[in-house]
């Protein structure tokens, strides 16, 4: 599978009609392309400029590129998103974009509550050791956190693969890793931030001290879900590994 | 064959600034992507915001699809957005699609 985000900041003076559309036209996607896994989008209270994010997923490589080429896609997504006489986003120089990750089974779904996507640049000469590290102590994170309802960490290949889902196009991405994040509710993931596990008091310090300093750069994104189109009715929402 | 037709409205005195843009670096940069460029009209202002139309072919969504990510990949995408999105008052993209009786349809 393919898991995607779309993390947007808006122009200024963008008009709230034409926002609203590109909220509907994202939320709903899978009602015009089927292809569109647990699409849901949420309006980002972390304190930076990315107002709007998207998350969905794909069962292949394929499924992605038959979007890609899809005309809602081109005719009605790309109306906001890209140049043009209604675009409502904007450029920002953080990178977001485009990001996302394979995952053999939906690790990332939860039917409601609110979403946090930590987006990290770790330093190139981390080691295998280092990374395997990371990975785990997120893996583990919901034992020492069970605020934690998801918690999946993966390499931000989607950012450079955004053209067919497998082969990158642009140089490499700033954020080189995802650590995605669910929770139940707004109090339980300040719950976690507030808390005493390793992990909250890493975010707390900016990753300063974490795995001798491999994490060079950190943005985030704290939305609620608002789920959309089919989003409890998709393909494969076992959590286990085993798929459906 | 699908068309993309790009209408904008400009502030007479930014037509010619808009349309410069349009030429120097849409035009180019569109056609060397794989679009073909079918017209750029104008209505004419007469003290009101002049209607400025232009119109691009291209043979499907999948050769669409390499446009765009040419598009997206060059610098001028991104020079060619940001003059002229000032510039507009008002516009529209639409990607329409020539009926059975269209001529090259």
């Amino acid at each position: 599978m393919l898991r995607r985000f779309e993390i947007y900041s808006l122009r200024e003076g963008a008009p709230a009609d034409a926002v609203a559309r590109l909220r509907l036209a994202l939320r709903d996607c899978a009602r015009y392309i089927p292809e569109v896994l647990h699409s849901a989008i949420g309006t980002n209270i972390a304190d930076n400029a990315l107002e709007i994010a998207w998350e969905h997923a794909y069962e292949s490589p394929e499924a992605y590129q038959r979007y890609m080429v899809h005309p809602f896609h081109a005719g009605i997504l790309d109306r906001y998103l890209m140049a043009g006489p209604e675009r409502v986003t904007s450029d920002n120089g953080l990178g977001a974009g485009i990001g996302g990750y394979e995952c053999d089974t939906p690790v990332y779904f939860q039917p409601s509550g609110v979403r946090r996507i930590v987006m990290l640049q770790i330093a190139p000469d981390a080691t295998t050791e280092q990374l395997e590290g990371f990975s785990e102590a997120v893996r583990n994170a919901p034992e020492d956190s069970p605020e934690l309802t998801t918690s999946v960490f993966a390499e931000n290949g989607m950012a450079t693969r955004w053209f067919d889902g497998v082969t990158p196009v642009t140089a490499a991405a700033k954020w080189t890793h995802l650590w995605e994040q669910g929770f139940v509710s707004l109090d339980a993931c300040k719950a976690y931030l507030t808390g005493p596990s390793a992990l909250a008091e890493a975010e707390r310090g900016r990753w300063a001290d974490w795995l001798d300093g491999i994490v060079l750069d950190e943005l985030h994104v704290t939305y609620e879900l608002e789920p959309g189109f089919g989003y409890n009715d998709s393909l494969r929402i076992d959590k286990s590994g085993a798929g459906a | 064959m699908v068309l993309i037709v790009d209408t904008v409205q400009v502030e007479e005195k930014h037509a010619e600034e808009y349309l410069d843009l349009v030429q120097r670096l849409g035009v180019p940069m569109m056609t060397e992507a794989g679009a073909s460029f079918l017209s750029c009209a104008t209505g004419k202002g007469y003290g009101e915001p002049v209607d400025i139309q232009i119109v691009w072919s291209f043979p499907n969504h999948g050769e669409w699809n390499r446009i765009r990510k040419t598009l997206v990949l060059d610098p001028r995408w991104h020079e060619y957005g940001s003059g002229t999105a000032p510039l507009c008052i008002t516009g529209t993209r639409r990607f329409l699609y020539p009926t059975m009786f269209s001529p090259g349809a």
